[in-house]
């Protein structure tokens, strides 16, 4: 009998489809030029984080990372816009995902106030995107065999899927948990407070005024603030049930569209939106579980 | 790989809960906690001068534009919490103390910053930069 370990060792070694990292690949290649381009641009224009306030992570390190002349950054960081597009298209797909992974690693590394919550994201999905095929699928490279008679080979091993699958769920465990064990938070005295500070902003919004009015109410906050974080607690663990998941994946579609209408996030709500693809095949075959059960109750 | 790839990300997380700026923790908008700074430079000569004012070129919000830290003499929300935007005006103290060579007069850079915790009484902390060496 095939233990735990046993079992688990075979789930990753199992071969999976590589659409759905086909789709990711793309969505995170657009998302990572669009976070590169603007700092590239500044670069090239002579403007570097050099010239403001920053700070190593630890002097060990930063003495690690080369602090490069303004040329060859700009350099660089144009190198890495590219790099993101061709990883978009699927073109030299492996070698565009790593270097734009080093890329976007080497500038969040230069410095703390480089680091933010939907960078720190796209990094560690593009590291899992660079161990993996993902230009086997919808990519030039794909195209490319395909003109050269080679057989399609839309198939890989599981591991890195199931890596950026871990990746996807944690962002939201850790976001929920964090919440959950801090009394202000689950209590509501975070959410509330971030209304009351923006009063007027809120009531000069096109919000109605009953909206408004149930915003600025404490004891609204008290019994919202425990949605949002089991909301975020059951997208993350809803992710893993193939019942869920379907629910799991249109919960965390809503809760970013709500982010990005009411919060600046740069560009997380469209990173997390297309890291979702990651279980689009189960997703898929959950939706058709429930659309058949439903069948049978209805027969 | 995969293995180290988890316990590394699993490391971050709970590192996250003591590190101030949370690297790779994910804690996303975790107060509503508000702060204020009154930064003043302190001259070799005792002056204790607001950084609101340009001094030797230099202005502190281009210095400093982000992270929070744009005018600290407004109020502002420590988005990613009080303890991140603390280490980082701590930081920023001592970047601006060591990387302001036409400055031939500030000994030091001093910070009173006043934190309301979640809505709550409010708490004043004082941060100092390291003391510069003057020609």
């Amino acid at each position: 009998m095939a233990t735990r370990l046993e079992r688990l060792d075979d789930l990753l070694e199992r071969e999976v489809g590589t659409r759905s990292i086909a789709v990711v690949r793309v969505a995170v290649g657009l998302v990572a030029a669009w976070h590169l381009w603007p700092i590239a641009a500044d670069a090239l224009r002579g403007d570097t984080y050099r010239d403001r306030f920053h700070e190593p992570f630890f002097d060990w390190w930063f003495d690690g990372v080369p602090d490069l002349p303004t040329g060859l950054y700009a350099t660089v960081l144009v190198a890495g816009v590219v790099a993101a597009g061709a990883m978009t298209l699927g073109a030299f797909t492996r070698a565009a995902t790593v270097t734009t992974t080093l890329v976007v690693g080497y500038h969040l590394a230069l410095s703390t106030t480089h680091l933010h919550n939907n960078r720190a994201y796209l990094f560690a999905i593009l590291l899992g995107l660079s161990l993996a095929p993902a230009g086997r699928s919808w990519s030039v490279d794909r195209w490319w065999a395909a003109r050269r008679g080679d057989p399609p080979e839309e198939r890989m091993m599981g591991w890195p899927l199931w890596l950026l699958r871990f990746e996807c769920s944690l962002i939201y465990a850790a976001s929920g948990f964090s919440k959950l064990v801090d009394p202000d938070w689950f209590g509501g005295t975070v959410t509330w407070g971030r209304i009351i500070t923006q009063e007027a902003t809120v009531r000069a919004s096109v919000l109605p005024e009953f909206v408004v009015d149930l915003l600025v109410d404490r004891s609204f906050h008290t019994l919202a603030a425990k949605v949002v974080v089991l909301t975020e607690l059951f997208i993350a663990a809803g992710f893993w049930w193939r019942g869920t998941r379907p629910w799991a994946v249109a919960t965390a579609i809503v809760f970013h569209i709500s982010i990005e209408v009411s919060a600046q996030v740069q560009t997380f709500s469209y990173l997390a939106l297309g890291v979702l693809f990651v279980w689009a095949d189960p997703a898929t075959s959950g939706i058709r579980h429930q659309m058949s059960r439903f069948r049978r109750v209805a027969a | 790989m995969f293995v180290g790839l988890i316990a590394l990300q699993l490391t971050m997380v709970v590192r996250a809960y003591w590190a101030p700026h949370m690297e790779f923790g994910f804690q996303m908008f975790p107060e509503s906690s508000r702060w204020q700074a009154d930064i003043v430079r302190v001259t070799d000569d005792g002056e204790r001068v607001s950084v609101e004012e340009p001094w030797a070129g230099y202005r502190w919000n281009e210095l400093v534009p982000g992270r929070g830290l744009y005018s600290p003499w407004r109020y502002h929300h420590a988005d990613a919490g009080v303890d991140n935007q603390l280490q980082f005006l701590r930081e920023a103290l001592d970047w601006i103390a060591s990387n302001t060579p036409a400055d031939d007069e500030t000994v030091r850079f001093e910070a009173t910053v006043t934190v309301w915790p979640n809505l709550g009484e409010p708490e004043t902390v004082v941060l100092t930069s390291d003391d510069r060496a003057l020609p």
